[in-house]
């Protein structure tokens, strides 16, 4: 790794005549110019924060500007390094050096530092960025990882400043001397690797903790608890078994995506009776298939003993409308919810599945009162004009009496016969709002 | 919004009325609820001022009778309370094109008025001026004098305490850097030579009392860092400098600027003779040190990837004193940084560095000075 000759300013060398000393034109010129010169003169911190709206490189490259500007930038507090800073990197400049020059001209705090989408040697760089920011106030942290489960190193636990952390691709181990992050608001963690314990530990250890993301977990991290007075909205995709969510009274948004029937079997416990309270206090729920059954018990509802009267906006995906167990549990939500004000449902129903028993139940609907009062905006997305789904909407459209906007996506459709069918069985529908519109669009032309 | 309807049933005797005065000592009369908007101007109201014409609120010298007015249309735009986001944002997309003369103007009042909003909003479009132009077109639009030489443009950022020295030394060896070079590397075979007897006696001697100052002043700083850089030292050959340079830190730096000042005072002498007053604190590796400019700031440090043999011992030398400022830096407590930092901030000429317990800094200054 040759360090040697990484000029920052190289990059954007310009092609002035050659202008070696000074003499006695130019100052008087540059004397003139200093005094129109409105910007140099602003305060630092002014300067800092116009520096914060700009790419790093650009940043960097108005060290060339003037004598003024040489040292302008050390201070600006946002260290950016991700893909829009690594397109203007030159080949021969790796990313590595780059950020250890930077880290070392730079002044004053680093606010935020943030490392996306880079190839370089994890190792042992980031123990010297880490070491380096733990003493700098990072109050925002993102860290992306080349390569899937590198250890994180543990200078990354001293950070006391931090609110906002995003890991990707690593592997985290607690130490033991782990005091927590006292100030931190929001976690992001894309395909990380954590030990259960370590987990349960490091949001425990986070009171602030308002937001919390868990994408892409496919190690088998079992019960996920989580003990998080302040939290606000939590998300998790991935291999689940179960979820226990503690002192959750300020949970408003939840988003489980699992990815696979992990809950099919499941009978709930006494432990998941506190997650099933949770959702009467969410105003947002993103899930899909599987969790669903699972929260309606995984047998056939009719009525679930909770009204959820918080539920807002509902999202499901991944409905696969042929079994009659999806589309029950979908309607039991969807009626246990009467303040209900936005749906989107996304289908994933084989077409060749057998769909009468689910048509037959949807038509039966028909008859019973659904509270869709509330219910404004619609959208049903990855459909084909099967069936049961077409009954689905037409229960919608019958149901909303307040509905302003239904959008339908359509999947791929190979005849154009079958589209059109469809279109002319949507507008066919009794609407029983009177100011619902309906948009039709299909997925090859997203912005028709 | 009562005070909306009273604007229209009785205009003016239910609004009140604050006093401002501008530094050109001009004093004008603007609505109250539209100046609370500034949260200066607020405290202000609060403590009693402005409430009448012989008491205005005197603003900051940074605001003057044109920005008051545009600050003022913002302020009263933006204060009542039922407009829209989107309204509020076509506003401000109108609000600030003006020319960048303006926009900097703007800036500074506004923020000697403490509205952050504002403040916020001219610097994004500042930095729209200034996003994705040419250097050449930056310094026409904002008038920035060009006074960078064409080699400081070229070479790397250096750490901040070094400025000076460079660019001197910039102005010095420009022209006659090839000739130095090829110089160089005469002596470079010639010293190297010399070296090999020289750190028989006395540099073995000074670099085992260099040694043991190291334990003790950089004991903060990582371990790791001192056994690579004594490794280094086995393997390059001007062992005793750079152990010179890892002995405590303040009177390193006085030494290599000391040598400083010798350059300086013999400023118009031959370069050669610059080498040789150079060689005789420190064998000679000053000038590789000095002619090679382009040098990586913390390649030592960090060790575990293939290190250049290439790489001359003066550019090592001088890697280590970076890397010392470096620990130096992360060492040092937070409240004397930001000290440092603020001051800096304010005049990057003369820099009032306050005692960081680093000789070296304090004596940056005075040269400096003694530039002036």
């Amino acid at each position: 790794m040759k360090l040697c000759t990484v000029p920052l300013t190289k990059v954007c060398s310009n092609k002035n005549p050659d202008m070696t000393f000074f003499n006695l034109m130019d100052r008087t010129r540059i004397k003139s110019c200093i005094s129109n010169d409105r910007i140099s003169n602003l305060p630092c911190d002014i300067i800092d924060n116009i520096l914060t709206y700009l790419p790093l490189r650009e940043v960097v490259r108005t060290s060339i500007l003037s004598r003024e500007w040489r040292y302008k930038w050390v201070t600006m507090p946002y260290l950016v390094f991700d893909e829009i800073f690594q397109q203007s990197l030159r080949e021969k400049y790796s990313i590595e050096s780059i950020i250890y020059q930077i880290l070392l001209l730079h002044e004053g705090p680093i606010i935020k530092f943030i490392l996306k989408d880079a190839d370089f040697e994890f190792y042992p760089a980031i123990d010297h960025w880490l070491h380096f920011l733990s003493n700098h106030h990072v109050e925002e942290l993102a860290l992306w990882s080349p390569f899937s489960d590198q250890l994180m190193p543990y200078h990354l636990f001293t950070f006391d400043h931090l609110r906002h952390l995003y890991l990707a691709h690593v592997f985290i181990r607690l130490p033991h001397a782990f005091k927590g992050f006292n100030k931190l608001l929001r976690l992001d963690l894309v395909n990380v690797v954590i030990a259960p314990a370590d987990f349960k530990m490091l949001i425990s250890k986070c009171p602030m903790l308002e937001y919390m993301d868990v994408k892409d977990v496919y190690n088998d991290i079992g019960k996920l608890e989580i003990d998080a007075p302040n939290l606000k909205s939590f998300c998790f995709s991935g291999e689940l078994v179960l979820i226990c969510l503690k002192n959750a009274s300020h949970l408003s948004k939840m988003s489980i995506r699992t990815t696979f029937d992990a809950y099919s079997t499941l009978e709930p416990t006494e432990s998941d009776r506190s997650l099933i309270e949770v959702l009467g206090i969410l105003s947002s729920l993103e899930s899909d298939g599987g969790f669903l059954r699972f929260l309606a018990k995984g047998g056939e509802p009719h009525n679930l003993p909770w009204h959820f009267n918080h539920l807002t906006d509902l999202s499901l995906s991944l409905i696969r409308f042929q079994y009659i167990v999806e589309v029950k549990c979908a309607l039991c939500l969807i009626r246990s919810s009467p303040n209900l004000q936005s749906l989107e449902i996304e289908s994933s129903t084989s077409s060749k599945a057998e769909m009468e028993t689910s048509t037959q139940y949807l038509k039966a609907q028909q008859k019973h009162k659904i509270p869709l009062g509330c219910l404004k905006i619609v959208k049903i997305s990855d459909i084909s004009g099967l069936e049961p789904e077409m009954e689905f909407v037409k229960l919608l459209l019958l149901k909303a009496t307040a509905l302003r906007k239904l959008e339908v996506v359509s999947t791929y459709i190979a005849k154009e016969e079958a589209r059109s069918n469809m279109l002319k069985q949507l507008v066919s529908f009794h609407r029983a709002s009177p100011n619902a519109q309906i948009i039709f669009r299909d997925i090859r032309y997203p912005w028709s | 919004m009562i005070e909306a309807d009273s604007e229209i049933i009785k205009p003016e005797i239910l609004k009140a009325y604050v006093w401002l005065q501008t530094s050109d000592g001009s004093i004008q009369q603007v609505e109250q609820e539209v100046a609370m908007f500034c949260p200066l101007i607020c405290r202000e109201i609060q403590s009693g001022m402005g409430s009448s014409k012989n008491y205005p609120i005197s603003l900051p010298s940074r605001v003057n009778p044109p920005m008051l007015s545009l600050i003022l249309d913002y302020c009263r735009f933006h204060q009542v309370p039922g407009r829209s986001n989107k309204e509020r944002k076509s506003f401000d997309e109108k609000f600030v094109r003006m020319d960048t003369k303006r926009l900097c103007e703007l800036t500074s009042a506004a923020d000697s008025l403490q509205l952050k909003p504002l403040v916020d909003l001219t610097s994004r479009a500042l930095a729209r001026v200034i996003e994705g132009k040419s250097p050449e077109e930056i310094r026409e639009i904002f008038h920035l004098p060009d006074d960078l030489t064409e080699e400081e443009k070229l070479e790397p950022i250096k750490n901040t305490m070094d400025d000076p020295r460079i660019r001197l030394l910039n102005r010095l060896y420009a022209r006659k850097r090839k000739e130095l070079k090829e110089r160089e590397r005469l002596k470079n075979i010639e010293v190297e030579e010399d070296r090999a007897d020289e750190r028989s006696v006395d540099d073995l001697l000074s670099f085992i009392n260099g040694s043991n100052e190291d334990s003790k002043a950089n004991r903060a700083s990582k371990s790791k860092k001192k056994n690579r850089k004594r490794k280094d030292h086995h393997k390059a050959a001007p062992s005793n400098c750079t152990s010179t340079s890892n002995s405590t830190t303040a009177s390193s730096d006085a030494v290599y600027v000391n040598k400083e000042s010798n350059e300086l005072d013999s400023m118009c002498s031959n370069p050669t003779c610059h080498g040789n007053l150079l060689r005789k604190p420190c064998n000679g590796t000053k000038l590789h040190d000095i002619e090679d400019n382009t040098i990586p700031p913390a390649e030592d440090e960090f060790d575990d990837c293939d290190l250049d043999d290439d790489i001359d011992p003066a550019l090592k030398e001088k890697i280590d004193r970076e890397v010392e400022d470096f620990a130096r830096r992360l060492n040092s407590d937070w409240p004397e940084r930001m000290q440092q930092i603020l001051s800096l901030g304010q005049e990057r000429r003369t820099l009032q560095l306050t005692t960081n317990g680093n000789g070296s800094l304090r004596i940056f200054t005075s040269l400096d000075q003694r530039r002036k």
